[in-house]
């Protein structure tokens, strides 16, 4: 055996091991959830669509940032593009995922009660789009697009794999971006819908336009500081070790940095939007997040979901060195669950205090996706093989 | 010893100019140059070699800092201004806003800190290079605008402490140039 092969294993095998604990770990927590939803549904559901859409936004972030990478190019994209693939194929698992929500549709959205619709002119004119069927419909449908369009770009890139002539490789990039490019406006048009249906929705006299938009600036963010951590924990290993160079590091903390941005940008811009309009059906949303303890949270979110990862990734040290920019990303990781339990708890709890049993359906969910993650990381070679095609 | 050097800075030469037919020489050369302790070094070639700010022994750019204190001067300048204007200067009730309305302020922050942070940049960068230059000692070597087409050059200047006209001349030739110019202030 080459060294390089037993390398190649010994890589395979922390795979391996990563996927058992992930197994272990989601029988366990998903008992544990089913014990909470049947005993304490109060705490179960609000804590499993905040875990749900924690998990589901790293798969949509990833859908995205392929596709994006598969339209500009850039050796960035080729590094990261089998954990990215990974990530995206599974869609299939978070479908399965969805049907809690779906069994507990009345006890989330305050439209899907008839009473409430009865007693209420803005959700009867509403009533249109939110429905309960055609809200199933559309989720249905967002599943149906991403699933596919996550499968069809893995194939085409295993595709890649096989070929060798520069001409055919061409070719096979030109397919690729020919799927992407419209790809990413399906995406954008899917995730806003989606976005409104499973959180906006949540409170339904609420809107904003800007709403999509952050949610995927978020996933932006989400994705590629999970990536800048798995990518850490597998760059002693070949075949990341002679591939990856600091080069690569600095890029992936370079769209950290913006995607951070983009992220604090769009969270800004909606709340000075809603501040200056100061219209009652709008600010009762921000009211109450600024209040009943939501505000520490807020404040969390502004110093270390912004201020500091903007500083401490000004730095281009920083960004090209794989433990600091490992710290920052898995700090960011911890405020993306913030954000998200910021925008959607809020609506079923009058108080900020965190419930501890909160967290076994987020870990369920978790260990289900990872362990869907790295079956997909098993079943190809993690660095595509004709890395220089897209560089 | 106090006469020695005020002799040494009484050395009528800008520096020595080594002339180089290729990048790897050229490269080659100031990695010497430097190991061998001379700080005061330029290299020129007529396309951009990463390695030679490595080789050069690479230092530390002022700007960064310059354009981070331009920028936060900006942020603080800026919506102090707007608190000046809005809450002492001229205060007036919108829509029944308070005064310090800080949200609004925040967009105007914005753009003041890009601005100086930008201005900072030219400026620093203006000021750190000494551009613009109408005058330098190279262009007294006519041979020099061949460092814009096809040589290379590689500059140890006069006011390097462990510069000696003889002795440096001596040292270069040892790196193999195609030749050796001494600089006229």
């Amino acid at each position: 055996m080459t060294p390089q092969t037993q390398a190649t294993t010994q890589l395979a095998q922390r795979i391996i091991q990563w996927k058992t604990l992930a197994r272990t770990v989601g029988i366990i927590t998903g008992a544990l959830s089913l014990v909470l939803w049947i005993y304490r549904p109060q705490i179960f559901y609000p804590a499993y669509l905040t875990g749900f859409i924690y998990w589901i936004h790293f798969s949509l972030g990833a859908l995205a940032i392929l596709m994006l990478s598969h339209v500009t190019g850039g050796s960035w994209g080729v590094v990261i593009r089998r954990i990215l693939e990974a990530m995206c194929l599974a869609f299939p698992i978070l479908a399965v995922a969805f049907i809690p929500i779906l069994v507990g549709m009345q006890t989330y959205f305050p439209w899907a009660i008839a009473a409430n619709v009865a007693n209420d002119a803005a959700l009867q004119h509403k009533a249109l789009y939110l429905n309960i069927p055609f809200f199933i419909g559309r989720a249905i449908f967002y599943f149906g697009v991403w699933a596919l369009l996550a499968h069809r770009l893995r194939t085409l890139s295993l595709e890649e794999d096989r070929l060798n002539r520069d001409e055919d490789l061409e070719n096979h990039s030109r397919k690729l971006q020919r799927l992407s490019a419209p790809g990413l406006i399906v995406f954008g048009l899917t995730v806003t819908f989606a976005s409104v249906d499973w959180i906006m929705s949540l409170e339904p006299h609420w809107f904003s336009t800007a709403f999509g938009l952050l949610f995927m600036g978020g996933c932006g963010a989400g994705v590629f500081a999970l990536s800048i951590l798995l990518l850490g924990r597998m760059l002693k290993h070949r075949p990341f070790l002679m591939n990856i160079k600091a080069d690569h590091l600095h890029d992936l903390g370079k769209f950290l940095l913006a995607f951070v941005m983009l992220w604090a940008y769009l969270a800004f811009s909606q709340f000075l939007i809603i501040w200056s309009g100061n219209l009652p059906e709008e600010t009762p949303w921000y009211l109450h997040r600024q209040s009943h303890g939501w505000q520490w949270i807020a404040l969390l979110l502004i110093g270390f979901h912004f201020l500091t990862p903007l500083m401490v990734l000004l730095s281009r040290k920083v960004k090209r060195q794989r433990q600091p920019l490992m710290f920052v990303a898995s700090g960011l990781l911890i405020m993306r669950y913030l954000d998200l339990y910021w925008h959607i708890m809020p609506n079923f709890k009058t108080h900020g205090l965190y419930h501890v049993l909160s967290v076994i359906p987020l870990v369920a969910i978790g260990s289900w996706w990872a362990w869907k993650v790295m079956s997909q990381l098993q079943q190809a070679p993690l660095l595509p093989k004709n890395m220089k095609s897209a560089s | 010893m106090a006469l020695i050097r005020h002799e040494k800075s009484q050395v009528p030469v800008y520096g020595l100019l080594a002339e180089f037919d290729g990048p790897e020489s050229l490269i080659e050369a100031a990695k010497r140059v430097h190991d061998q302790g001379y700080r005061q070094i330029d290299a020129y070639s007529p396309f951009p070699i990463e390695e030679l700010s490595e080789a050069t022994g690479h230092h530390h750019s002022k700007l960064p800092l310059i354009v981070l204190i331009g920028g936060l001067l900006g942020c603080v300048g800026g919506f102090s201004m707007q608190y000046y204007a809005a809450v002492i200067a001229y205060p007036i009730n919108i829509g029944g806003r308070p005064f310090n309305s800080w949200p609004s302020f925040i967009p105007i922050t914005f753009e003041t800190t890009i601005l100086c942070a930008a201005g900072a940049a030219v400026l620093g960068m203006l000021a750190l290079n000494g551009l613009p230059m109408p005058y330098h000692p190279l262009f007294n070597v006519p041979e020099f605008s061949g460092a814009s087409s096809d040589r290379f050059f590689l500059c140890i200047k006069a006011r390097d402490k462990r510069f000696e006209l003889e002795r440096t001349r001596s040292f270069l030739e040892q790196l193999a140039p195609t030749q050796i110019h001494e600089v006229q202030p």
